[in-house]
This record gives structure tokens, sequence and C-alpha cells, in this order.
């Protein structure tokens, strides 16, 4: 057993994107947060207008906050990004966002960065997608692996995605991938829909990321349905050391994100004991 | 059922953003099977993302469209999932975004439809609004002078607090109307906006009259963006309302509501035949 520590918590800005990157690291500063997984999205790290010089303005933020940055997770559900798509330019540019935003991780100082599978067209079979996702994948760990990154997939929901929405599929893509640069982010959102547990994924693959998140619907902790107790026993008894990102990702959230955070961490601190 | 006779089934308009699981010719089909004639089509990815295509590909589509006999009655830019504000305080994103707004004014004229859908962006939330007020209203007159010399129509649709702080209620909405005051940029009504707001169908055909040019009809509770039956908003009497004010455009369903990606048709079609029980 080893404890998790408040260390290893690290909120997401994804629902203060009504308000100024700085706003949301203060707010982790006033909440005594160590650790931030960064999500790429505008008008915070805008990544597709992102230079050299405005992505060092972003660590300096970071780092003269004394925070550390657990994970780049460039925006890729919401925004027009598809590695599995079947249109040549749209994948195209989707892998050349990715390959850029692992530039951005590097500069940003961080090891790990966040991508997903994308999807195939419903009514088709994803056999093909499944194929132009792979290869895609393939291409950004050949430059993630040049500048010592390391990939967490994470698993959709399945609404989001036929390609990869449960444990099983994760593995397969891993398993056919085998690359040591790849690992798994489980989101225990999408886990939880599935039926998947986090026991089953730490005994069947690699855990590198986890996103700490209730639901259903990427709530803050107490407005959802899921065990957090449970999840941190079982990140203990597994002797989980990486990072838990606090995914809040939820509308209702946007006018007021400190309070969806503060509700949040108040419930893990209590559960952390 | 009630007494109007100027409101029909023929002025309903299905719409695509629920079926971006699945390919722009899908939906197409869709809306063939289900007899609806009208459509109003969501620039979004990967159906029509204005940032990837050419004219040409918007020539392409338009043909799509034509060649099912499908009525294109208004374009609409998705406006809130990407990157683009209209009035950002970073200049390089408010950069992108008009450039990404002028383009799809272009890509309007070139799928034969004259009316776009517009909102007004946003400025951060801790701020005073007054400076993103007046981004907007710069930004605005900008793509309402390029939709003039392009014979297009922009459509200004008020957004929810949660999306926006700028235009948000009908009062706002003519604030800006009247501000920009040019025939190229007219107002429309969300019907789940309205609820959000406190606003009645009344409020805004007393504010905009003959100015009113479109309408999205969705269920809520009041918020979402739901089938219509999905949700409990009076629809009904909203229709009703509208038919005494003599309207005579579109009703569009701008179903959002990620639980109806997997089977978009589903849920188009419960809402066509709740809608249809209340038309005639």
């Amino acid at each position: 057993m080893r404890k998790i520590q408040m260390s290893q918590i690290s909120p997401m800005n994804i629902h203060y994107a009504l308000y100024p990157l700085e706003y949301f690291l203060d707010s982790l500063v006033k909440y005594d947060i160590q650790a931030v997984e960064l999500w790429g999205g505008s008008p915070h790290v805008p990544i597709e207008d992102a230079t050299f010089a405005s992505v060092c303005r972003i660590r300096d933020e970071i780092v003269r906050r004394d925070l550390n940055i657990a994970c780049f997770t460039p925006e890729t559900c919401k925004y027009p990004i598809n590695i599995a798509a079947e249109e040549p330019s749209l994948r195209d540019r989707s892998i050349k966002y990715l390959l850029k935003s692992l530039d951005i991780a590097s500069e940003l100082g961080t090891n790990l960065m966040q991508i997903v599978p994308g999807t195939g067209y419903f009514n088709k079979k994803p056999d093909e997608a499944w194929k132009r996702s792979r290869e895609s994948l393939q291409i950004i760990i050949e430059k993630a692996d040049v500048l010592g990154i390391d990939l967490t997939l994470e698993p959709l929901l399945k609404r989001e995605s036929n390609l990869i929405f449960n444990k099983d599929l994760a593995k397969k893509m891993l398993d056919e991938i085998h690359s040591p640069r790849l690992g798994c982010n489980v989101d225990t959102v999408p886990m939880a829909e599935a039926g998947d547990s986090l026991v089953d994924y730490f005994t069947e693959l690699k855990v590198n990321h986890i996103h700490l998140c209730d639901g259903p619907n990427h709530v803050a902790w107490g407005d959802g349905t899921l065990p957090l107790h449970q999840y941190i026993n079982e990140l203990e008894q597994f002797e989980y050391q990486g990072y838990l990102g606090l995914e809040i990702y939820n509308s209702t959230y946007y006018l007021d994100p400190d309070q969806a955070l503060e509700q949040a961490l108040n419930h893990i601190r209590a559960a952390i004991g | 059922m009630f007494g109007g006779e100027r409101l029909k089934n023929v002025n309903l308009a299905g719409m695509n953003l629920h079926y971006l699981n699945y390919s722009l010719e899908y939906f197409l089909d869709s809306m063939v099977k289900y007899e609806m004639p009208n459509i109003e089509l969501w620039g979004g990815f990967p159906h029509l993302y204005s940032e990837d295509i050419s004219l040409s590909d918007a020539a392409r589509i338009r043909k799509e469209i034509e060649s099912r006999c499908l009525n294109l009655v208004c374009y609409t830019p998705e406006q809130l999932m990407y990157v683009n504000n209209i009035a950002a305080k970073e200049p390089e994103i408010q950069k992108r975004s008009m450039d990404y707004y002028l383009k799809n004014i272009e890509i309007t004229a070139e799928l034969g439809t004259n009316l776009m859908l517009m909102t007004s962006g946003w400025g951060y939330y801790h701020e005073p609004i007054v400076e993103a007020w007046s981004r907007s209203r710069e930004a605005l007159a900008i793509l309402a002078h390029k939709a003039e010399k392009s014979g297009v129509t922009l459509l200004l649709e008020p957004l929810q607090p949660f999306e926006s702080n700028l235009i948000t209620n009908v009062q706002t909405l003519k604030r800006m109307l009247q501000e920009i005051n040019m025939d190229s940029l007219k107002g429309m009504m969300d019907i789940v906006a309205m609820a959000v707001a406190g606003d009645t169908v009344k409020d805004y055909f007393e504010a905009l009259g003959a100015g009113l040019l479109h309408i999205h009809v969705i269920d809520g509770t009041p918020s979402g963006h739901l089938a219509v039956g999905d949700g409990n908003l009076p629809i009904d009497q909203y229709l009703k309302e509208i038919d005494d004010f003599q309207y005579h455009g579109y009703l569009s369903m701008e179903l959002a509501a990620s639980n109806y990606y997997p089977e978009p048709d589903k849920a188009f079609l419960r809402s066509l035949e709740n809608i249809r029980k209340m038309l005639y």
C-alpha cells in the first residue's frame, strides 16, 4: 500500500475556458495545489496559433507559481480533429495538430501528453478507421520518442468513438502498437460507463495517467454517483504513483469554475484522509 | 393542434449537427427518407469545416443538396465548439475568428443561400463587458459589410449565459442590432436561449418585428438542445404564439445533445413526429 498524496492531484483548466489561464493558475495556488494537467484549448493554449514565445510565456506563468505540469492534453474531441478520419486532408491536418502539440509539450517541459484514438463513421465497420488510427498513433509516437515524451491514450465514451471505448479495445491497440512510449489514460467516467474497473486496467495493461472524475458527465466530485473512496483504495492497493487529473467538464460549471474545483478538492481531501 | 393557417410543416428544417459521427451524405439521405424538404446546414467537422474546404468543395456540397431536391434555408458555421471568438481580447484569436467568419460568408454565397447565422462572441467573465462589447460590435460591423457585398444577411442569435456574456437576451440583441443598424444584420430567435433568459415569443416579435427572420425550435429543461418532446418547454404554445405573429420564416430543429450522436435518426424522427402533431 502507498497512500495517494495531494501532490498527485492535477486539476485541468478546461472548465475555466471563460476566464484567462492566469485566473485558473491563481486558483490552484489558492487551493494549495502543486500540479496542473494543462488542457490545450483556446483561449488558454490555442495550439494552431502557438509560437515558441507564447508557449514560453505559459511555461513561465506555471513555473513561477511552483506548479508541476502533470500532462499536456491538447483538445481533440470538441475541436475538428480526428486522427482516424477517412478524408485524407482532415486526417493529415489532425496529425499535424498533434505533432505541433508534441512540440508544445516539449517546450512546456512535461514528458506526458494525452491522445485519443479518433473515430470512424458510425454507419461503417470500424476496421479501416482502426487501421488509420493505429497508423496515425505510430507517426505521432515516432516524434514523441525523439522528444522523449510519453503518450497516454484515453478510451472515449461509446457515443464519441467507435474505436476505443473500453479496456479491451485499449489493450488491443496498446498491444498492436507495442511501444514503451505508449500507455493508457484511464478516465473513470468512460471506464464506469463501459463496465470496466481500475483493477482490470491495472492488472491487464500499462496505466500511465488517470482522470479521476465523477460521473456520469464529468461532473465535480459530489455531484455524481461514482465511488471515490473505492477508487482511492484501489489506487493505493496498486501503489499508483502517477498523476490524477481532474477533468471537470460540464457547462454548468463554466460561470463559477472555482466553486466546482473547490468542491471536488474537498471531496478528494476527505477521501484521501 | 391550433388554429393558425400559416405555420405548417413546410416551414420545418432539419439540421446536421447531431449527425457529426456520420457523413454529410448520410444526413442528406436521412432528410430525403423522412420527407424533410428543408435543411439548415451546420458548418462543422467533418461535414463542412471551413478551414478544410475550398469554394469548389462548397459548390460540390451544394450539388449534393440540390441533387436531392433539398432546400437550403440557412448556413450555420459552428460558433461555440471551436477556437473562434470575434470578441476575443487576444489579437491572434480575434484575427483567426474574423478570417473564419469572412471565409464562411463566402461559403454561404457559394452554397446558394442568403442567410448565415452569427453570434456575438464573449469577453472574460471576471472583467467588465464594455470592451468585449465594443470588439464584438466592430467585428460584427465588418462582417455585415462583407455580407452585404456577398448578398448575404447575417442572423444574430442570442446565446446562453454559459456561452456568452454579451448577447444573451432580446434586449442585448436589439441593442446590438440598433448600434450597427445595417440591413445585412438581422435578428433571430432560439427557443432555448429565449426560455433560459426568461424572454417570451411576444418580447421577440415586439422587439424585432418583421426583422425576425429565423427561428430555432428545440426543446430544453430549459437549457439543452433537445428533440421536441425530450424537454419540458411548452413548444406547442410557443408555436401558436409564433403563428399569431404571422411568421413566415423557417423553424429549424437544432438538435445538439451528445447522447443523440450514436443514433441521430432516432432523435430527429422523434422530434419531427412530435412537432408535426403540433403543426399541420
